[in-house]
C-alpha cells in the first residue's frame, strides 16, 4: 500500500466518523408509538429475571392445559343437550383463568369444571405486577420521561406504554385462551364456524380484561415511588381484595352487586358477559349448593352492570394516568 | 443576523410564582449561550419551548413555526440535551441512541446506523455496547450528546453540557460544541453555569433573572468595555506601591494597587497616557507592562445581576 493510499483510507475512516447530515424521510407519528411499544416489550423481558422465570413457568402450564384440551376426545358428549355442556364447559374454562381456586364460587356448571387456568391466576398477577411496574417507575429513575417528552406528545407516550402493557398481558391472556379454545372445540369434533361467537368473547374478554389489568398496574407504576412497592401493592390488592371481598359476598348472597367487589370474581363475571353466558350459579356455602344467577331477567345484578364497572375503571385508570403525566412535576421529569 | 427563535412575553406559572415573567428575547444563529444563576428560569425556558410544561401566555417563534400550533414540527427539529443523568436499566448505548432515533422519527434502521456514527463522532465508539449503567459522568454527557444528535436536528438545546466531567472530558465536550458550531453550522442553546464554557464557545449570549431578561447580545459587545473609558492595567519594575501613590498624586483614580496596577483613563486623552510614561521617567521606573483590561463574562454576569437585584 502506498503512503497516498494509506492517507486516503485514513481520511476515509475520519470522514466516515464525522458527523454526517441526514436529509431522509421521518416516519409517521404512529410508527414511533409501535417502536416505544416494542422497546417497552424487550425491556420489560430482559429486565426481571424473576418475571422471565415466571413468564416461562405460565407458559408450560398453558401448554399442558392446552394439550390437555387437544386429548378431551374422550369426552365427547352427545349431541344436542350435548352442545349446552361443551359450551358451558368451554365459558368455565375461560373464565376460570384469572380465578384463585378460593375464590372460584362462581359456575355456570354447578361446579363442574373443566378449567385450565385454575392456579395460575396467582402467577399472573405476580407476573403482570412486576413487570407492568416498571413501565413508569424505572422511567422516572432513569429520567427519560424528559427526553421522551422533547421527541414524544404526551398521548404517544401513554399509549406506547398502554399497547404495551396490553400486548404484554396478552401473551398470557389471549393466546393460551384462543389456542385452548380451539382445540378444545377441536377435540370435542364440532364445527368451529359455530363457535366463532366464542371466539369472538374470548378475544373481547382478552382486551377488556388486559387494558383494565394493564391501566392499573401503569397507575401504580406512575404513582408510586417504587416498582417494587407497585408490584406489591397490585399483588395485595388481587389477594386481599378477594379474600374481603369474599368474605362480603358470602354474607350477604341476597343482594348480587356485592359480586363485584371482589377483583376476581368481577374478571370471572367479565368473562362470563364477554362469552354471551349469563345464567351462572353462585357457591352458597351454608346450604351447600349453588344458587342461580341469571345476569339477564331485569332483577339484581346484570350484564351490563358489569360491562358498565369495566368501562367506568377503564375511565378512572385513563383519567389518572392522563393526569398525572399533564402534571408531571418538574421533579418527576 | 436572522434569527432562528424569537420569543415574546412569555409568561410560565408554578402556582403563584413566575417561573418565566413577561420573558422575550431574540436568539440569532449560531452558538447562543443562556446564562442565568439558579431558579432564574433557564430550564424551564427549554421545557417551555419543548412543549414539556406548556406556557400561560406570550409566543414563541421557531424559524416559520409558531409555538404551540407547530409543536410536533419543531420537537423533530430540535436536539435536547437534559441537565440530568438519563438511563434505561440493562440497556447499552447503542441500544439507547438508537430507540432515542426512532423516538425522533427515524427508521429502525436508519437509527441503528445514526446511532453508530454519532457515538463514534462523540468519541464513544469502542464502549457503544457496554451497559450505560457503567458508564462514568463523562461518558453520560457524551451520550446524551448523541441522542441529542441522532437525528440531525436544526436547534441543540444543550443544559450543562459539561456538568460532572473530568477535564479532559470537559474539553472534548467543548470541542465537539465548537466543531458543531463551527464546522457543521448547528444552531446550539448552552444552558450553564459555567461562564468560561460559554466565552469559549458561543458568539451569543441571554443572560436572564427570576424569569426574566436581564441582557442579550453578541459575546464580543457585551465584554467589551464603555468605549469612552477603559481600564488600563500597568505593571513596574520598582515599588508599585509608590508608584501607585504618584498616579493618585497626578490625579489617576487608582482601583487596584497590588503588583498590577489598575486605573481607568479616557480612550482618547493622549496627554494622560503620555504622563503615564512621564511619572515613571521621573522617578526612575520602567514600566514593564502596560494594557487595557478585558472583563470576562463572570464580571459581566455579577454585574448584571447585582444591578438587576437593585432594580427589583
Amino acid at each position: 500500500m502506498t503512503e497516498d493510499q494509506m492517507n486516503a483510507n485514513s481520511t476515509d475512516y475520519l470522514q466516515k466518523f464525522t458527523y454526517r447530515l441526514y436529509d431522509g424521510k421521518f416516519q409517521p407519528r404512529w410508527m414511533r408509538v409501535l417502536y416505544l411499544i416494542r422497546f417497552e416489550l424487550i425491556s420489560t423481558w430482559r429486565k426481571s429475571k424473576f418475571a422471565k422465570y415466571l413468564m416461562i413457568i405460565i407458559l408450560v402450564f398453558s401448554f399442558f392445559s392446552i394439550l390437555g384440551a387437544a386429548m378431551l376426545k374422550d369426552i365427547e358428549p352427545d349431541e344436542g343437550e350435548g352442545k349446552v355442556s361443551v359450551r358451558d364447559a368451554l365459558n368455565e374454562s375461560i373464565a376460570s383463568y384469572f380465578a384463585f381456586n378460593l375464590s372460584f364460587i362462581l359456575s355456570n356448571s354447578d361446579g363442574i369444571s373443566y378449567g385450565l387456568g385454575r392456579g395460575l391466576a396467582m402467577l399472573l398477577f405476580i407476573v403482570i405486577g412486576l413487570a407492568g411496574s416498571g413501565f413508569f417507575a424505572d422511567d422516572k429513575q432513569g429520567k427519560v420521561i424528559e427526553i421522551y417528552l422533547s421527541r414524544l406528545e404526551k398521548r404517544e407516550y401513554l399509549t406506547g406504554k398502554v399497547g404495551a402493557i396490553v400486548i404484554y398481558i396478552n401473551i398470557f391472556v389471549l393466546l393460551p385462551l384462543i389456542i385452548t379454545g380451539v382445540l378444545f372445540v377441536q377435540s370435542l369434533e364440532k364445527d368451529h364456524e359455530k363457535f366463532l361467537d366464542f371466539y369472538m368473547g374470548i378475544i373481547i374478554y382478552s382486551v377488556l380484561c388486559s387494558i383494565i389489568l394493564g391501566l392499573f398496574i401503569l397507575v401504580l407504576s406512575i404513582f408510586v415511588e417504587k416498582r417494587s412497592y407497585a408490584s406489591l401493592i397490585f399483588f395485595l390488592v388481587f389477594l386481599f381484595g378477594t379474600i374481603i371481598g369474599q368474605a362480603i359476598t358470602y354474607d350477604n348472597l341476597d343482594n348480587e352487586f356485592f359480586l363485584l367487589v371482589s377483583p376476581t370474581n368481577f374478571l370471572v363475571l367479565l368473562a362470563y358477559v364477554c362469552l354471551g353466558d349469563y345464567d351462572l350459579g353462585v357457591w352458597d356455602a351454608k346450604k351447600e349448593k349453588y344458587v342461580e344467577l341469571n345476569l339477564d331477567n331485569s332483577v339484581g345484578l346484570e350484564y351490563w352492570h358489569v360491562f358498565l364497572q369495566a368501562f367506568l375503571l377503564i375511565i378512572v385508570f385513563s383519567l389518572l394516568l392522563a393526569y398525572k403525566i399533564w402534571k408531571t412535576t418538574t421533579e418527576e421529569l | 443576523m436572522q434569527n432562528i427563535l424569537v420569543i415574546r412575553n412569555l409568561v410560565k406559572k408554578y402556582g403563584s410564582f413566575p417561573a418565566l415573567d413577561s420573558f422575550s428575547c431574540d436568539i440569532a444563529k449560531g452558538v447562543t449561550g443562556l446564562l442565568g444563576p439558579n431558579g432564574a428560569g433557564k430550564t424551564t425556558l427549554i421545557r417551555a419551548f419543548l412543549g414539556i410544561h406548556p406556557f400561560e401566555s406570550g409566543s414563541i417563534k421557531f424559524l416559520d413555526y409558531e409555538l404551540p400550533k407547530d409543536l410536533l414540527a419543531v420537537k423533530d427539529k430540535i436536539g435536547y440535551q437534559p441537565e440530568v443523568d438519563t438511563k434505561i436499566l440493562k440497556t447499552s448505548a447503542m441500544r439507547y441512541v438508537t430507540h432515542m432515533g426512532t423516538m425522533a422519527g427515524l427508521s429502525r434502521n436508519t437509527a441503528k446506523q445514526r446511532a453508530f456514527d454519532t457515538l463514534h463522532y462523540v468519541g464513544l465508539g469502542e464502549a457503544r455496547y457496554r451497559d450505560m449503567n457503567t458508564f462514568s459522568q463523562g461518558m453520560m454527557q457524551k451520550v446524551k450528546l448523541a441522542t441529542a444528535l441522532v437525528h440531525d436536528p436544526l436547534l441543540l438545546l444543550l443544559d450543562e453540557p459539561t456538568a460532572g466531567c473530568d477535564p479532559d472530558s470537559h474539553e472534548q465536550i467543548l470541542e465537539l460544541i465548537s466543531d458543531l458550531g463551527n464546522s457543521h453550522h448547528k444552531n446550539i442553546i448552552i444552558s450553564t453555569h459555567l461562564l468560561p464554557d460559554i466565552e469559549r464557545t458561543a458568539s451569543h449570549v441571554v443572560l436572564m433573572n427570576r424569569g426574566k431578561k436581564v441582557i442579550q447580545g453578541d459575546l464580543n459587545n457585551i465584554l467589551r468595555q464603555d468605549d469612552k473609558i477603559i481600564n488600563l492595567q500597568v505593571r513596574v519594575d520598582g515599588d508599585h506601591n509608590k508608584f501607585a501613590q504618584l498616579l493618585q498624586n497626578n490625579g489617576f483614580e487608582v482601583t487596584n494597587a497590588t503588583e498590577i496596577i489598575s486605573f481607568n483613563i479616557e480612550r482618547d486623552d493622549d496627554k494622560k497616557y503620555l504622563s503615564i510614561f512621564k511619572i515613571a521617567r521621573n522617578n526612575g521606573m520602567n514600566i514593564r507592562m502596560m494594557t487595557t483590561y478585558r472583563q470576562s463574562l463572570e464580571d459581566v454576569f455579577l454585574n448584571e445581576i447585582a444591578k438587576n437585584k437593585l432594580e427589583n
